[in-house]
């Protein structure tokens, strides 16, 4: 046996017996033949690190004034978003966007409502932890006070030695707990579902399923953005070999022919192309009925009133920064064409809509708030 | 191939005249592929013009299959696709012309020619693949991109663009499917299969199987631009660019078993 191998054997006994062993695999439960989300190889799904990325998420102490933690924005019975159009950060700071709803994002293939470059959710939670414009969590500049925080809590130190080894608190290690356990938010029990993917053909009513045939219809032409299992084109998982991700204006704001400051334009944002104005994602219709306000910026209160806003095609916008006829942007979707519906659709519409609410997550037990006597992410 | 004409060479030939002649035939045919150093393994093609590639893509996108090359006396040489996922499986091949996809496609000819003169192809999803589950479909049938649902099964071509300021789509699929909803696949072909059997004359293994994007625009400026992705039959607008498939709306077939009167496709040196 050479030098090397003995070696090697020996670091692995090492690692095996030292208690730095890599955790309890954590299993999904998904649909039958359904495929598994990606998982990044540098932090393998455990039970452990989902335990600690639960408390984590629902911590106030992760924020630098101890006012928020994830769940304050990102509330489980509203499908982890919350009723106000826009996020405010912990220190006050008003957000721009609409907070998104959690749901599946273990397949999502990038994150935020519009970032071609954020691809895991080891990169993403860095965002709301460390981001200044606006600030949220306000990690940045109080990581030691933070750290110490944990460090001194005995739970943590459980938690962190199970999940990572002894003394291995660091805000890489937040965040890979954090992405953990956000990644074990899986819907997959809806009405919808069991008529889709149980093939339980009494599992939606005729008024649902009419509004499934709509939702479908190239008439309405809903699925062509929202798109295949998680109602996003923007999913991966362990089969899919391409993904495509592309950014859609929807119409809700005119096209700005001179750069306003301070509005939010979307994907132009990051790639700095102007023909990237007002490009935005098209996010996840699960558990939408659980998840109001809507678009972007919040600014569409009701599913009914989305319906009214897709039949027509966009909107024209009266009063704020923007105003004018969003129907005329020229990067406007083409799918988005406009549409007109029965009063009877409308209804079919609306319940299918509804028969996408799975309602054990949202009140699954594994998902709720571990810290008994404070109630947090209530508005 | 070369090993091939090797052992080919040692056979020694039957006696009868009548067996004799097309045997010799078929050697001739594969001694003149191995001096031409004509391979089995071949590529195949797909592209745009240089001129349509300045026009803005968002998504360019098209399914083919049973892909036959055609030799000087028009006997078809068919093409088993190599599997090379995510872009090819053995039946169905997805060409990319605007992403970072696959432009070709890869197969072998089980009994090569001497030379070709001429290719066919079926743009779109043979019925018996088109329907089944995207999330438990082999690649390249998974993409959600490329689906519509269940029912309606794979979009065969898919043309997103930007152009003269209009955003505007063409998506071909089979229409008039029947099935319980949505979400289940129908149990008979669809009424309108809307498969395009493309046959093009050329030497297809040096030339590019070009998709005519002048003309798709050309029909779409004259149809003002309008969104098709469906409703080829019922919205007179999509008629123009429908027409250059040459499939009939009523039927989703073309006249003949070849579309010979497509104007999408044409094979360019």
């Amino acid at each position: 046996m050479s030098a090397t191998r003995v070696c090697a054997l020996a670091a692995t006994a090492l690692i095996y017996f030292c208690g730095c062993s890599p955790g309890t695999p954590y299993h999904w439960q998904l649909p039958p033949d359904f495929p598994q989300p990606r998982v990044p190889a540098e932090n393998p799904l455990t039970r452990e690190k989902v335990d600690l990325g639960r408390r984590l998420f629902y911590d106030r102490r992760l924020s630098a004034n101890g006012t928020q933690a994830c769940a304050s924005c990102h509330q489980q019975a509203r499908a982890f978003s919350e009723s106000r159009p826009v996020a405010t950060g912990s220190t006050g700071q008003p957000h721009q966007r609409n907070s998104m709803a959690l749901v599946n994002v273990a397949y999502d293939a990038t994150y935020t409502w519009a970032h071609p470059g954020i691809t895991t959710l080891e990169q993403h939670v860095l965002l709301p932890l460390f981001g200044d414009a606006p600030i949220e969590m306000n990690a940045a500049g109080h990581e030691a006070e933070i750290l110490a925080r944990l460090r001194a809590d005995e739970t943590y130190t459980e938690l962190f030695g199970r999940a990572f080894g002894r003394g291995r608190v660091s805000f890489d290690n937040v965040a890979k707990a954090l992405a953990s356990f956000v990644r074990t938010l899986i819907s997959f029990d809806s009405p919808f579902d069991r008529y889709a993917y149980y093939g339980n053909d009494a599992a939606l009513t005729e008024s649902e399923l009419r509004g499934m045939n709509l939702f479908m219809s190239e008439r309405l032409e809903c699925a062509h953005c929202h798109a295949g299992f998680n109602f996003s084109q923007f999913v991966t998982h362990q089969n899919l070999t391409a993904v495509d991700t592309a950014f859609h204006v929807t119409g809700l704001y005119p096209d700005s022919h001179e750069y306003i400051r301070g509005v939010d334009y979307g994907l132009s944002a990051v790639t700095g192309n102007r023909e990237d104005r007002d490009h935005f994602k098209a996010p996840t219709l699960r558990n939408i009925a659980a998840s109001a306000p809507y678009m972007h910026d919040g600014s569409l209160p009701t599913l009914n009133d989305v319906l009214d806003f897709y039949a027509a095609g966009g909107r024209v916008v009266t009063d704020g920064s923007r105003p004018g006829d969003g129907r005329a942007h020229p990067g406007k979707s083409p799918f988005i064409k406009g549409f007109t519906l029965t009063e009877h659709e409308r209804a079919d519409l609306l319940a299918f809509l509804e028969s996408l609410t799975d309602r054990k997550f949202l009140e699954d037990p594994r998902f709720a708030d571990p810290f008994q006597n404070r109630t947090i992410g209530q508005d | 191939m070369i090993r091939r004409c090797a052992a080919i060479g040692r056979r020694n030939l039957p006696p009868t005249r009548a067996i004799l002649l097309p045997v010799l035939v078929t050697i001739t045919q594969i001694l003149g592929a191995c001096t031409n150093g004509e391979p089995d393994h071949v590529t195949i093609r797909f592209g745009i013009s240089a001129a349509d590639a300045r026009v803005a893509s968002r998504d360019l996108k098209l399914y083919v299959h049973d892909i036959e090359l055609l030799d000087d006396n028009s006997r078809p040489h068919p093409l088993m696709l190599t599997p090379t996922a995510p872009w090819q499986n053995d039946r169905v091949a997805l060409i990319d012309l605007a992403g970072a996809g696959s432009t070709t496609v890869t197969g072998t000819v089980a009994v090569p020619a001497a030379r070709y003169s001429g290719i066919r192809f079926t743009v779109g999803v043979p019925f018996e693949l088109n329907h089944g589950n995207p999330l438990t479909a082999p690649a390249p049938l998974d993409r959600g991109d490329m689906v519509w649902a269940w029912q309606s099964g794979h979009k065969f071509l898919r043309v997103d663009f930007a152009t003269d300021a209009h955003e505007w789509s063409f998506h071909l699929g089979s229409t008039g499917c029947s099935s319980a909803s949505a979400l289940r696949p129908p149990q008979s072909p669809c009424a309108q299969p809307n498969l395009i059997r493309v046959e093009l004359a050329g030497e297809p293994l040096h030339s590019t199987v070009r998709l005519r994007i002048d003309r798709l625009v050309a029909a779409m400026r004259a149809a003002d631009f309008v969104t098709c992705t469906g409703e080829y039959a019922r919205d007179p607008a999509c008629a123009a660019p429908f027409a250059l498939t040459a499939l009939r709306t009523d039927s989703g077939t073309c006249a003949e078993a070849s579309c010979s009167e497509q104007q999408l496709w044409t094979l360019e040196q």
